[in-house]
């Protein structure tokens, strides 16, 4: 099958790049070196233009030009120019100004969430387990779960642990008694929640690298004139030679 | 054992079964992805849902096939999906995989009827928070450059209070918990998540709170879906060269562990 | 000159911050019509934000390559990307493909074989370290460390199928069509395992977290921590 040529000379840069970068697993190498900062410059192209189209346009300058006229938008963008002063020393305390108000805006914005779905609800989810409110009996009745044992073990392991877990962070208090037990079970707890977080963790990697070796194995066939395995002989001759060349 | 030894193995053991598929049995649905499933499968024909693509191309492996899934689950139930990428170098990717869903379903699907491809907004919280007020502030035109308004689905479609679901696919920030804290909690919008296996713990007093109510999680989460959905997809297909580089990793430990409990004895 | 450096920012952070910690509560159209302009307004300024940083990145690694200064090589790479990536971006205006012909434009092509590639690869990398790291850092040396190293592998073992299929063996009699609704399946352990233990350990940290994002953000609104200050001048008026 004969694919475009957009298609095949992309097979071989992306293969190329791939291999360059999974060089560094050998040593760090100018492959390497080229490839990021290759990745860098991309990115932030990227960035750039996403930021012209997605934003500047249509959200700025667009109501700005167009009929009817947005003239309240030249103050955003009057304080973006004075974040720009940052760039010069004897200017940079303008750019105090805008980000003053992006920092108020946002502690502002971001506390009663916070509070709303981080604590409360967390504080609810915690307790909700072990409580049973019965409105059917006329009022609330606050009953011990009758959901079973073992949902209960699991509810009052919960609570344990968190009391337990906040209290392994709580410096301000003197480790020593029954201080010290909460501390050192939470600890206990906490070496159980990383372990957990590394597994998961370890799986989610091992998922990337296959993506990875799926893109290989395309890029190996006839199809792309087994682009990767080309590549990956001249990149593996390449760092030979540079290690002889080093040792010499 | 060296690291380069160790790296080399792993590579050798994850490439085996791409060439010689194993297809190990056993795969079972956890709860979490049922619940989405099933939340999807309930809505009714014609039902709003948000799917925002919060990753890039670093966490392609285990997002994309959720996302393929989930869309090709939403598009068989005749849902109207709007679609947005809260990171910057994901809308590309995000793009190509909803086109594509939409190429390959089995049932006609149109872009500016069945999904409409709203864009990219840097932002995080500030993006959901201005489409909690009015989705056409945040995103004029869609990715075609179409106003929002000449968009019949989205005549109807004002703001996130329209959705009757949301569905982040993330791993970090901005991502299922901006989603959470911003929008789902706000406006009592039922919320789901999907994200990286590494990601999942960070999520779970989400879901046991009930602030999500499902969550795919990881490769094996999007293998889950597929086997609800009976498709055979990336995720399934997969799954094999996971399980060897488990089993390796497990028994490289356990020998590690040995060695030192032998060499502490002698 | 004293008010415009310093009063003038404090004013305008905690003026800022009251308004729109108050904003939430305040269920009026014109409440939500303030904060529907103001996210506007943000995303504006945050993208003039993205702007700056650019250009800081480039009045760097034009610096070094007109100095000539070690890694001169590696900024051009960098240079070159970006400007390329911005010249194919701006000419088919952010459009991966052509709106009418579906065919691919530069951009797409750019970001289909080079950029996502790059990207994927890098984070992929880690697979390897992580392996290795858990290699040679697993040791049962003490109730911490056996802990740590035994739910790790509970995990990495219970959530691939061909684990499923061994458990139930080893369990009961193993029949591939009751496979998901066997009891005390190995599923129902590493759920148990991620969904009380761990839990119990990332909700706490989640309060803690939550707790002192809650803390420094007050400290802002109230005007006690002012880190915008210290820019510029070198934090003299």
């Amino acid at each position: 099958m004969t694919l475009p040529w957009e298609q095949f000379l992309g097979g071989w840069v992306a293969a190329g790049l791939t291999l360059c970068i999974f060089s560094f697993l050998y040593e760090d190498n100018p492959f390497y070196k080229i490839a990021e900062h290759l990745y860098v410059g991309a990115s932030l192209g990227y960035l750039l233009v996403q930021a012209l189209f997605q934003t500047l346009i249509p959200r700025w300058w667009e109501p700005l030009v167009q009929d009817p006229h947005h003239w309240e938008l030249l103050v955003p963008a009057g304080l973006g120019i004075l974040l720009f002063c940052r760039l010069s020393p004897r200017t940079a305390w303008l750019g105090r100004w805008p980000i003053a108000l992006l920092m108020g805006y946002t502690a502002g914005v971001t506390v009663p969430y916070l509070v709303a779905s981080q604590v409360f609800q967390q504080v609810q989810g915690t307790i909700q387990p072990l409580v049973r409110m019965k409105p059917e009996q006329g009022l609330s009745v606050v009953d011990l779960s009758t959901a079973g044992l073992w949902a209960d073990f699991s509810a009052l392991l919960l609570l344990v642990g968190v009391v337990t877990v906040l209290a392994h962070f709580f410096f301000t208090v003197e480790r020593k008694g029954p201080v010290k037990a909460a501390s050192r079970l939470g600890m206990l707890f906490l070496m159980v929640g990383f372990g957990a977080s590394y597994g998961l963790a370890v799986q989610g990697r091992f998922a990337l690298l296959y993506d990875r070796f799926v893109d290989l194995k395309e890029f190996g066939m006839p199809s792309y004139r087994h682009a990767s395995v080309v590549l990956a002989g001249l990149l593996v001759g390449c760092l030979v030679v540079l290690r002889l060349r080093r040792r010499a | 054992m060296g690291r380069r030894r160790i790296f080399l193995l792993l590579a050798l053991v994850m490439w085996l079964p791409m060439v010689h598929p194993f297809r190990f049995p056993g795969l079972s649905v956890t709860s979490s992805v049922q619940a989405l499933h099933d939340r999807i499968e309930n809505l009714p024909s014609g039902a709003n849902i948000l799917v925002s693509f919060d990753f890039n191309p670093g966490t392609k492996a285990e997002l994309e096939p959720q996302a393929r899934a989930i869309l090709r689950h939403a598009f068989k139930r005749r849902l109207t999906v709007l679609v947005l990428g809260l990171w910057p170098d994901g809308w590309g990717m995000t793009q190509r995989i909803v086109r594509d869903c939409a190429a390959t379903a089995k049932l006609p699907v149109k872009e500016g009827r069945d999904f409409i491809l709203l864009g990219s907004q840097l932002g995080d919280l500030n993006v959901s928070l201005g489409l909690g007020q009015d989705i056409a502030a945040v995103f004029p035109r869609d990715a075609r450059g179409i106003p929002l308004a000449d968009i019949p689905p989205l005549r109807h479609i004002r703001t996130l209070k329209d959705m009757h679901l949301i569905v982040s696919l993330g791993a970090g920030e901005p991502g299922p918990v901006t989603w959470v804290m911003f929008a789902g909690d706000r406006y009592r919008i039922p919320m789901a998540a999907g994200t990286t296996s590494g990601n999942v713990s960070a999520l779970q007093p989400y879901v046991q709170g009930g602030q999500l109510l499902g969550l795919v999680s990881g490769m094996k989460g999007a293998a889950e879906y597929e086997m609800l959905t009976k498709e055979d997809g990336s995720a399934t297909r997969g799954m094999d060269s996971l399980t060897l580089g488990a089993f390796l990793l497990i028994g490289l430990v356990l020998l590690a562990n040995v060695n030192d409990w032998r060499k502490g004895r002698s | 000159m004293g008010f415009l450096k310093r009063r003038l920012p404090l004013l305008l952070c905690v003026g800022t911050g009251i308004v729109f910690f108050l904003q939430y509560y305040v269920p009026h159209p014109l409440s939500q019509r303030l904060l529907s302009e103001a996210s506007t307004w943000v995303a504006i300024v945050g993208a003039f934000a993205v702007l700056l940083g650019l250009a800081s990145v480039l009045k760097t690694h034009v610096g070094r390559l007109a100095s000539v200064r070690a890694g001169w090589g590696y900024s051009l790479v960098l240079l070159m990307a970006m400007a390329g990536m911005t010249v194919l971006g701006t000419s088919c205006r952010f459009q991966d493909a052509d709106p009418v012909s579906g065919r691919v434009t530069g951009l797409g092509w750019a970001y289909t074989y080079v950029l996502s590639p790059l990207n994927a690869t890098v984070f992929a990398t880690l697979g390897f370290y992580v392996a290795s790291a858990a290699v040679r850092t697993f040791r049962l040396k003490s109730l911490e460390a056996g802990l740590l190293m035994a739910t790790a592998l509970i995990l990495v073992f219970g959530r691939v199928p061909l684990a499923e299929a061994l458990w139930s063996r080893l369990t009961t009699h193993y029949d591939p069509r009751q496979a998901a609704s066997i009891p005390h399946s190995l599923n129902s352990v590493t759920e148990w395992i991620v969904g009380v233990p761990t839990l119990a350990a990332q909700r706490g940290i989640l309060f803690g977290v939550a707790l002192g994002s809650l803390v420094t953000a007050l400290k802002v609104i109230l005007g006690l921590d002012r880190p915008y200050l210290g820019m510029g001048d070198k934090g003299k008026d």
